[in-house]
């Protein structure tokens, strides 16, 4: 799987999958293992809130609706006893309403099916590590490129760069995943704050703009497109 | 059908209901003055027969016993009797008899009671006329209201008068009350009929409509009396509303699933095909090619679903949430969206967006709707043209017009473009689903709004223009 590869530098999840549908259930198990992660499989919500009570996992995968316990009143229960670990939510409902229960109950994100699995494994991606980047920190880096979040300057390699608002709130969030996979869904709903796909690829071109920016005069570029996927920015090899 | 059984009707019931109330309440009145009445001619009766005994007993102490004896007999010719029948009141009778109980004088042969010691008492006999009494028919039986005095030598007095017109006015009385009674039953049972009879045949043609809508004809409607302005009439007008409300969504409920049939069934054919296409191919690159079109045509389907749901849920209304939207900012959000893609075109972008422009809305749906605007504007713009969008707040409405230089749409065309999956491009070279104008279309039914299609000469000119009054 050619994901495997694009996704290889992500860290190794340990990952409780709670789907009562065994063909979605086995491509998840497959697609994760295959990026390097390991599963393990619970068919009900009641099977899989015990699991998720003894064990501690990285992230759990949880469908909106099963059989015996619901994924909502699952997810409440497991917030309630003080449970953290980052839950993506499932569902064949992909109204803004059910969007909006699904996160207050406390899941982190939340994908509709059917989904193409490199917006999982970068949504996947992006709730574990969001834990670990401090989100107060007023000077975000990547190599020799540095965003304060005060001052609202960019520059790279000493050299300013000049970014429109919107421009800066892309780059902000790009170096806030620095090094993960960021797809056009993902930065439309948190940098346009847009919960609807706009029919022709607009995200694209803010890319190649920020870019033009960013990579235009340096040799070794950051922001990288990662196909079939979205953006990455990273160090350079 | 099942037909209202008029004696279980509310009305029925309630008219019976009141029909046995009012004749009771006759019933009893009617008792009320029959007692009152009756009380009166007594007590009259009684006075009467004092006044007679007084003189009669005056007459005796001043004359003695044998003035009295000659007196009574004076009063017991039938001529005198006649003459003291007043009318409201029977015939006087009259009896004198010595100590001994033996008839001295007067109309009755024999005293009629047991002699008592009392000096003076009153009794109600009850008598058998022997055909001598004036005005009675022999045998009659009757009653005798009498006084009776013991005088002071032994001789006994009795003054009575006959109750009988009393009787007969009782009688006419009783008469009388079952008569009313009776016609205020059959009054009231023929009005409860006549109502409940109404209330029927109204609320027969109320059921007799829903069972042919249950029964698959959507069109049925009640009849509504147009001259009587009456709970029925607005009850009917009410339902039938509902009723056109319902049909409206059920024919939307079957045009989406008629639509979803015939537009999924391309893509589904491509999606098909490029499966067929990955299994037949040798070479593992154009099989990976092959696949990643069955990728993309079954995201293509998806989005097709997922548009054709959102447009369900905003006409069903039930995202129907409702807060200030600040329109400025989500003009200057899609404006700067968009923008780099107009650019990206070599189209020349242009907006004119006022500041604090507010009204009542969902945000998202008309983020979308602008954003698709400007879509298709893009879209069909060609390189060096013009896309401009338009924020116009006056104080009777709020307008966002976007005007493009790209084709335009015939006049004859407008009203079918807002129509779901219709496409003027037939050849369907240009991404898109066909539904982005139907979702504007729905946001604009939403929010109150009125979507208008103009010429921009040369181009397109879409406006949504909020009324003021609608969305406060």
């Amino acid at each position: 799987m050619a994901l495997a590869a694009v996704f290889a530098y992500a860290v190794r999840m340990h990952i409780l999958i709670i789907e009562d549908d065994i063909e979605t259930a086995e491509y998840l198990i497959r697609g994760l293992q295959e990026s390097g992660h390991v599963t393990e499989h619970a068919a009900d919500g009641m099977a899989g809130l015990e699991r998720a009570g003894q064990q501690r996992y990285d992230a759990l995968i949880v469908d909106r609706m099963l059989p015996g316990l619901d994924g909502l009143s699952l997810l409440r229960q497991l917030r309630e006893a003080g449970n953290t670990t980052p839950a993506l939510f499932l569902t064949a409902l992909a109204d803004v309403d059910d969007r909006v229960s699904g996160l207050q109950t406390g899941a982190d994100d939340y994908l509709a099916k059917p989904f193409a699995f490199a917006e999982l494994l970068a949504r996947l991606d992006a709730i574990v590590r969001r834990r670990d980047t401090s989100a107060t920190e007023t000077i975000l880096k990547i190599a020799d490129l540095q965003l304060d979040r005060l001052q609202r300057r960019v520059t790279r390699a000493g050299r300013i760069i000049n970014l429109q608002t919107r421009e800066f709130r892309l780059l902000e969030f790009l170096m806030q995943h620095a090094g993960q996979v960021v797809t056009r869904t993902m930065l439309l709903e948190q940098v346009w704050g847009y919960h609807f796909d706009p029919q022709t690829n607009v995200i694209d071109v803010h890319i190649s703009r920020l870019r033009a920016k960013l990579d235009h005069d340096f040799d070794s570029p950051l922001l990288h497109t990662i196909r079939g996927a979205g953006y990455c920015l990273r160090e350079p090899d | 059908m099942n037909r209202i059984s008029l004696s279980r009707t509310t009305a029925f019931r309630l008219s019976m209901l009141y029909a046995g109330l009012f004749c009771l309440l006759t019933v009893f009145c009617l008792a009320l003055v029959y007692w009152g009445t009756l009380r009166e001619i007594t007590t009259q009766i009684d006075a009467g027969l004092r006044a007679e005994t007084d003189a009669l007993l005056r007459l005796y102490t001043v004359r003695g016993a044998g003035s009295l004896r000659q007196t009574i007999d004076a009063r017991s010719t039938p001529a005198s009797l006649a003459q003291s029948d007043t009318g409201d009141s029977g015939p006087r009778q009259y009896l004198l008899t010595d100590a001994t109980g033996k008839a001295l004088a007067g109309t009755l042969a024999a005293w009629p009671v047991k002699a008592d010691s009392t000096r003076s008492s009153w009794v109600t006999l009850h008598m058998t006329a022997r055909g001598h009494e004036p005005g009675l028919d022999s045998a009659h039986r009757y009653r005798l209201r009498a006084h009776i005095l013991l005088l002071p030598d032994g001789e006994r007095l009795l003054v009575g008068q006959s109750l009988n017109e009393t009787d007969e006015l009782r009688d006419q009385m009783l008469t009388l009350m079952v008569i009313v009674a009776v016609l205020i039953l059959v009054a009231g049972l023929g009005g409860g009929w006549w109502v409940g009879r109404s209330v029927v045949r109204r609320l027969e043609q109320v059921t007799g409509a829903a069972d042919r809508i249950m029964a698959g004809d959507l069109t049925q409607r009640i009849p509504e009396t147009e001259h009587r302005n009456d709970e029925f009439t607005l009850l009917a007008h009410k339902l039938n509303a509902m009723l056109e409300r319902i049909e409206l969504l059920m024919r939307n409920a079957r045009e989406v699933t008629e639509n979803i049939a015939h537009d999924l069934r391309s893509p589904l054919t491509r999606l098909r095909g490029a499966a067929e296409m990955a299994l037949l191919k040798g070479d593992t690159d154009r099989q990976r090619e092959a696949l990643r079109n069955a990728i993309e045509q079954t995201d293509n389907i998806v989005a097709t679903l997922n548009a054709i749901l959102s447009i369900a849920q905003i006409e069903s209304g039930t995202r129907a949430e409702s807060a200030r939207v600040d329109l400025t900012s989500v003009c200057h959000d899609a404006a700067e969206l968009y923008e780099a893609l107009a650019e990206e075109k070599a189209i020349h972008f242009a907006s004119t967006i006022p500041e604090t422009v507010e009204i009542k809305g969902n945000r998202q749906l008309i983020a979308q709707a602008v954003g698709n605007l400007l879509d298709n504007a893009i879209k069909y713009t060609p390189g060096g043209g013009t896309v401009a969008l338009t924020l116009i707040a006056d104080a009777s409405d709020v307008r966002i017009t976007v005007d493009d230089t790209g084709p335009g749409i015939p006049q004859d065309m407008r009203d079918k473009v807002l129509q779901r999956f219709v496409r003027l491009d037939t050849s369907r070279s240009l991404p898109g689903n066909g539904l982005g104008l139907s979702l504007v279309k729905a946001v604009a039914d939403q929010h109150s709004a009125i979507l208008q299609l103009d010429d921009n000469a040369p181009g397109l000119k879409v406006s949504l223009v909020f009324k003021r009054e609608a969305i406060r």
